[in-house]
């Protein structure tokens, strides 16, 4: 009986190596076969990887950046990068963490690049009249958050918003951000008692 | 089910992030700048295409203009070498006895021209007992 050959690594005719690759298709997945495509140029195949991930990368970087502009123009940049990285692409891992990492590195280059300064408190800013009263207690809580949020270390925000908005799990979270599962584990343990904590205070 | 008062709850919902989106038009801007990064990429690799070889030619041509003097240099001298071997014209204020004279001067053969070494007097006294 003749063993079924890799289709990663058998040759042959022209026929057998496309029955090959439709082999090797199926392994891969989705958006993973639209990367080749956009390697290829393919403008359709990028316009469905956009749409696709666009607002999942939005809301990741409005909730570490805290500013919609700059959110919205690094969700540009991580597009033109894959892009521009297409040919190089190598499906070893799922998208997301291909994706994911591209992104983290670039808000870290975009943090440092803009220094970004610790506040002093929520109430601070609100007696200096430097942000403006809430219009009611949901739009509170959220900016009350907000300044939690730039309180605790990118790590432990990236951690905890891959978390929350991807729902990945702690391999692939340590995975795109080149940690163990543990220090994942712990820094959003750490993010959410800060969250909570700060919370509770303001609503004393 | 929870409160939406709840912390936990309030804290997830904050989180996640739901109601932010991003403009209608972001991925059609977004194609249009892909679009003209290709037209860059492209234009820069055409340019280099068509750079190389006539950089190639103009610096063969470069080279060919600073070695063609060496050339010029080799044939000048070829040509004074040449002019010694010409045939010599006596100036005629010269009378014949004196023209022959320095026609068989220069008839005599290069190898004159090698200055002998001369033996000293003392070395001729040792020659002289040695062949006694």
């Amino acid at each position: 009986m003749q063993s079924v050959p890799n289709p990663l690594l058998s040759h042959g005719t022209l026929l057998e190596m496309s029955e090959n690759q439709e082999r090797v298709n199926c392994i891969l997945s989705d958006d993973q076969l639209l990367m080749k495509e956009v390697a290829r140029k393919c403008p359709v195949a990028m316009e469905k990887i956009i749409t696709r991930w666009k607002d999942g990368l939005f809301r990741f970087f409005d909730r570490s950046l805290r500013n919609k502009a700059d959110a919205e123009d690094l969700t540009q940049k991580v597009f033109i990068r894959i892009y521009q990285s297409a040919t190089r692409y190598q499906p070893k891992a799922k998208f997301s963490t291909y994706l994911f990492t591209v992104a983290r590195n670039l808000l870290i280059d975009e943090i440092k690049k803009s220094n970004r300064q610790q506040i002093s408190s929520y109430s601070d800013e609100l007696i200096q009249g430097q942000i403006v009263q809430p219009a009611n207690e949901a739009q509170e809580w959220n900016e009350i958050l907000d300044f939690a949020m730039k309180e605790i270390p990118e790590h432990y925000s990236t951690a905890l918003l891959l978390r929350v908005q991807r729902e990945l799990s702690y391999m692939e979270i340590a995975d795109i951000m080149k940690v163990s599962e543990s220090s994942v584990k712990t820094w959003i343990h750490r993010a959410r008692i800060h969250l909570r904590k700060t919370l509770q205070e303001y609503r004393k | 089910m929870k409160n939406k008062n709840d912390p936990e709850k309030v804290i997830e919902d904050f989180l996640s992030n739901e109601s932010a989106s991003l403009d209608e038009g972001f991925t059609e801007s977004l194609l249009v700048d892909i679009g003209k990064l290709d037209l860059e990429n492209k234009s820069v690799s055409r340019v280099i295409h068509y750079f190389i070889p006539f950089a190639s030619i103009g610096m063969a041509f470069c080279a060919l203009l600073f070695f063609i003097p060496l050339f010029d240099l080799e044939v000048a001298v070829d040509t004074k070498e040449n002019v010694a071997l010409e045939p010599y014209s006596l100036p005629s204020y010269l009378n014949d006895s004196e023209k022959i004279i320095i026609e068989d001067l220069m008839a005599i053969p290069e190898e004159l021209n090698v200055p002998e070494s001369f033996l000293s007097e003392q070395t001729y006294d040792l020659l002289v007992l040695l062949d006694s």
